[in-house]
Formats: C-alpha cells, structure tokens, sequence
C-alpha cells in the first residue's frame, strides 16, 4: 500500500484532544488493515471450554474473517485450526457443532486427525510419488491459551502470552470468569446476529459508555426494570486498551448485594477472590468492559424480568463483535454462570439475558437501532470529514487514588477515558503491529 | 409433536382455528399488540430456540433449546409491550411495518378436546425506514390451541427458525 493513498491515521484518531473520525468507521481500506495490523496480531476470544467438554469436540467459530475450527483432542488438548484444507482450500468443516475424530475435505478427499495432523491423501502413491505429510497438517495459529476457560489465539509468533497481554486485565475477568472455585460454563450455544454496523462500535459502547444509559434504555428505568442511572461508579482502563466500567447502586436504594449471587456461589466466591476484589462487585449494577479488540462481557443485576416470581438475578454475557466488512458486524453472544450455580438460579439468570440482552431483548434492541443508524449516518462523505466526541472527563476527572483494584480508575459513571484508551491502543496497534510480510 | 399418522381436524374445526391464527396475525401487523397478548392463555409459553447448523446425522439436534431467542411468558410478553408504550422504544418508534403469513396450516386433535395442535410455516416480512428491501424470519410454528367455549387461545408457541445466522440486526417485532 503507497503511503499517498493510505491516510495519516494519528490526524483521524486524536483521543488525548477526545477526537476520533468517522471515517475510521467505514474507509473499506482502514477495515482492510484493521483485519491485518489488528485482528492478525492480538489475542481473540473464540470459544469457551465448556463448549467443547468431551473428546473429539469441536465447534466452528471466526478469526477475524478466518473461519476456524475449535476442537478437543483425545488428549484432552484444546487445538484451534484455520478451516481450511491445505491442497485446495475447501473448508474442512460445515457444521457449527460436533464430534468427530477426523475431518475429511469434501474435495480430494484429503483427511486431518483432529490434532491437524493430515493422515490421508488418496491415491497418495500413484498420484505424488512421495509426499511430506508433515508440513501439510492444518494451519494454526502461532498461540492458543485457555485461561480460565476462555479461548484465546493469537496468529502472531511475536505475540506478548496472554497474561502478559491482558496485563492488569487479568484483576476484572477474575471477577466474572474466576470467581469459583470450579470457574464459568457456558449456558447453551451462543446467539448469533447479523448488524449492519461497524464492529468498533459496539466495543466502544461496551468499553463503559454509562452516558447512554439514561437515554437508550430509557424505558427499562420507566418500566422500574433496571436499578440503573446512578451515575456511582468507577471507569478503569488498563494498559492494553482493556477497560471495565463498574456501576453501584446507592445506599439509599439499595439492590440485592454482590449481584444477587445464590448462596452456592457466593459460598465458593469467598474462598476463591481476593478481599478487594470482594468488594469491587459488592454494590455493583452492572459491571461491562472490553478486551481489545473485540471481545466485551457484562455482568448485571435486574430487578425483575417481568415475572414477579423471580427474584432478583444477574447474568454473565460474553460479546464478540466481530468484523465481517467496515459496515456489517457478526454478533457472537454467549452465557456463563459458576459451574456450582443451582439449576433454577441458571434458568432464570439465562431468561433474564434472553429478554434484556439477547439478541431479542429489550436493551439491545436499541443498541442495536442506535449502532446501525451510526453507521448508516457515517457513509457520506461529508460524515467522514467530521469526528467523534470523547471529552466526557476529559478536563474535570483525576484518577481516583482510594481505588483498590489495578489500571488507572475514575470515581466516575459518566466518563469517556475508556473510549479513549481503546482508541489510543486501536492507534498503536494499526501504527505499530503487523504480521511478517504486511506493508506498512 | 404430533405424528405423522394422526387424523387432522374436519374442515370447519380447521376454518375456526385457521381464522383464529390470522386474525391473531393481523392484529401484529395493526400494532394492537395488547388485543394480541389477549389471544394467549396466561399460562403460555413463547419459546424460539436457537437453530443450529448439524450434520444429517444429528438432525435431531439442529434446535438448541437451552439458549433461545425467545422464551417468555405472559409476564415478560406484558413487558415488552408495556416497553412499546414508552415513550423510548427506538427500535419499534417509529415501528417496523410487517406482514406475518401463515401457510400449510395442520390442525390434530389431542387428548383434550378443547385442545388441538397445529403446525404452519411461517413467513414475516418486516421493513424499517426507508429501505427498500424487507427482513425476512422464515421458518415453522407449532402452536397449541385451545377453545374456550366461544374463543379460541393460544396456549403455547414455539417459533423454529430456517436460519441459524440471525439476518436481521435484532428482533425487535413478534413473531
């Protein structure tokens, strides 16, 4: 790519004067780096162990547009493969979900072992002569690390390990995904959609935009559905890019304590998180954040879902967004819960996300209206000569020094830092990472 | 599920009901969802499961129905509509126009006689704004209806999408 015909993306992306232009959002060219510089170089969230329990598992998930295969192998090693057949490319796998030992391509006829390993090539004598096999396994990525049942890859051989990656990260997903002593499972397969937006979007909202709350979901605080718009809270951003906004109810109209957990659960909670980290999920609402790039969870508390026989529960969501073109965007939603949560405590936590924030619920509806109006607003011309704003406590918020967990935190609801410090890492990234053999 | 063997309904059982699901159909289309919720018994169950890409082999397990996209009852159908009457229901406001077609209605009887299966497939164009091409939820529906001396109810609904990748941004509507 000629520098000329490439834009000088630290003029578009401005975040410390809280500035971001919409052109980021759209330019097919930007998109197209984004999956190099981006999406070929940071960790990826692509399923969750509990998907894929017994040997021989396997489900078929996307790589930023790389359809790839997660599986189990009889050795009880998770291995990630690109879905592809190493002759002529044909996917290997068409299904969402199985088991199998062996993936045969519908072509040739060529055969994987579920550890990639290529184990048949028909009439291999007579059509090769001889044939090296060995180099012709399934590709993979450089990295593949489950950590706490999340699976995560990496294409990168360069690549920082996870831990390194998520860095002060690490403190917050314990408090969902390592917050028992048996860890998360996932409720049932994850939602899929298909949204006419662009997929920083949704990892911008995610990142802690409290601001939008009292405006989109206007109606679940007119319903009395959602302790919500309190505006008490803290916004965290971590090195990374990596952000957490956590929402408290106040004392005065006080919520169920530590999201309404059942008594299993918390029983666990308390041998397994730290005392500060106890307390960080104490008072909370809704708690949300973003791992860069594309990988968002929330965790919240609802008052009620409409059914008075229900108590109050919270549910733990899983987001991906993930790019399928500058102006559509995959949307990936799993479930989770503590694998020593009682059997009606997951049936009414996983019907509170189905009516709230499933793909059919009352929250991400209008999300899901407002992204997608975004991005129909962001084509013209004249839209992408324009900016974002981010100034929200960009002037008048100091870190807060009281705060117990790590990464710098704002005793604020209402703030943009996180916005920010997405951006800020989106800009290095693209300045920075590519893999061998990308032009910058 | 009823089966394959099973007599249906004489014709003007099948009239009733029939006429019943379209009306119910049409007050969607009209926005009178209240009138709509109406129709359902208030012990109704709602569901859409997820629908899954599987080998033939494991047809059998092409719906996931611990993860749906729908699974409500009277309550949380009350709520979603209550949510259309504020003043804050983007995703509806202004409304989608949609037109829901039911086709290659079954009516059986079951045990009780005021209760009767039925199975239909369903096609809902949905279109928003200015676009000028409309979404689309295609798929089957299997209904159980009941008659309460001169009205009919449905009790329980379950919704089997064709698509396992949801097309349509959201699902804002009532299927």
């Amino acid at each position: 790519m000629s520098a000329a015909s490439f834009p000088d993306l630290s003029s578009l992306v401005r975040p410390d004067e809280g500035e971001v232009s919409r052109r980021i959002f759209v330019d097919p060219e930007i998109h197209a780096q984004e999956l190099e510089r981006i999406f070929a170089t940071s960790w990826l969230f692509v399923a969750h162990a509990s998907e894929i329990p017994a040997a021989g598992d396997y489900v078929t998930r996307v790589s930023g547009t790389d359809p790839v295969i997660v599986t189990r192998t009889e050795d009880d090693q998770i291995r990630v493969f690109h879905n592809s057949c190493r002759h002529r490319g044909m996917q290997v796998c068409r299904v969402d979900r199985g088991n199998t030992s062996h993936f045969r391509c519908p072509y040739h006829g060529w055969t994987y072992k579920n550890s990639g390993k290529l184990i048949g090539v028909p009439t291999q004598k007579v059509a090769y002569g001889s044939l090296d096999r060995t180099r012709l396994g399934l590709i993979e990525p450089a990295h593949v690390r489950v950590l706490h049942g999340l699976v995560f890859i990496n294409w990168a051989p360069e690549a920082p390990s996870l831990e390194e990656y998520l860095g002060d990260m690490l403190w917050y997903l314990e408090l969902l995904f390592a917050r028992t002593e048996l860890g998360t499972e996932t409720l049932g397969t994850p939602q899929r959609a298909l949204a006419r937006m662009n997929w920083k979007l949704g990892a911008d909202n995610f990142s802690g935009d409290g601001y939008h709350v009292a405006m989109t979901h206007r109606h679940a605080l007119e319903l009395g559905l959602f302790g919500g718009g309190t505006m008490l809270g803290h916004t965290i951003s971590c090195e990374g890019g990596h952000t957490v906004r956590i929402q408290n109810f106040p004392a005065q109209a006080p919520l169920p304590h530590h999201l309404a957990l059942p008594d299993e659960v918390l029983a666990s909670m308390h041998r397994t998180l730290q005392p500060a980290q106890i307390d960080a999920i104490d008072t909370i609402t809704v708690m949300h954040g973003n791992v860069f790039p594309n990988f968002s969870f929330v965790d919240a508390i609802f008052t009620t879902t409409g059914d008075p026989d229900i108590p109050p529960v919270s549910f733990q969501n899983i987001r991906l967004w993930q790019p399928t073109g500058p102006n559509q965007t995959e949307l990936w939603s799993w479930v989770t819960v503590a694998k020593e949560t009682p059997a009606w405590w997951r049936e009414a936590s996983l019907t509170t996300f189905v009516r709230t924030h499933g793909i059919s619920g009352t929250f991400d509806q209008d999300d899901i209206e407002v992204w997608t109006n975004i991005s129909a607003a962001n084509q013209g011309p004249l839209a992408q000569r324009q900016t974002f704003n981010y100034e929200i406590g960009l002037r008048n918020l100091v870190p807060d020094p009281d705060w117990a967990g790590p990464g710098t935190a704002y005793a604020a609801d209402y703030n943009e830092a996180n916005q920010r410090a997405f951006y800020r890492t989106w800009l290095k990234t693209m300045q920075a990472g590519h893999l061998a053999g990308a032009q910058a | 599920m009823t089966a394959p063997e099973a007599v249906p309904v004489d014709a003007a059982l099948h009239l009733a009901v029939s006429q019943f699901l379209f009306r119910e159909a049409r007050l969607l289309d009209e926005h009178r969802y209240e009138e709509w919720l109406a129709l359902f018994t208030e012990d109704l169950s709602y569901e859409m499961p997820m629908t899954l890409t599987r080998e033939r082999a494991e047809s059998a397990r092409a719906h996931d129905y611990d993860m749906t996209y729908f699974s409500e009852n009277a309550d949380s159908l009350r709520m979603r509509i209550d949510r259309l009457r504020t003043d804050y229901a983007w995703a509806e406001d202004p409304p989608t126009r949609t037109r829901h077609l039911l086709s290659n209605l079954e009516v059986y009887p079951t045990d009780d006689p005021d209760e009767f299966t039925t199975h239909a497939a369903f096609v809902v164009y949905a279109n928003r704004g200015s676009l000028p091409n409309w979404e689309q939820y295609v798929g089957t529906r299997q209904d159980t209806v009941v008659r309460q001396g001169d009205a009919w109810k449905v009790r329980r609904r379950l919704l089997l999408l064709d698509q396992a990748l949801l097309g349509t941004n959201s699902i804002s509507i009532f299927l």
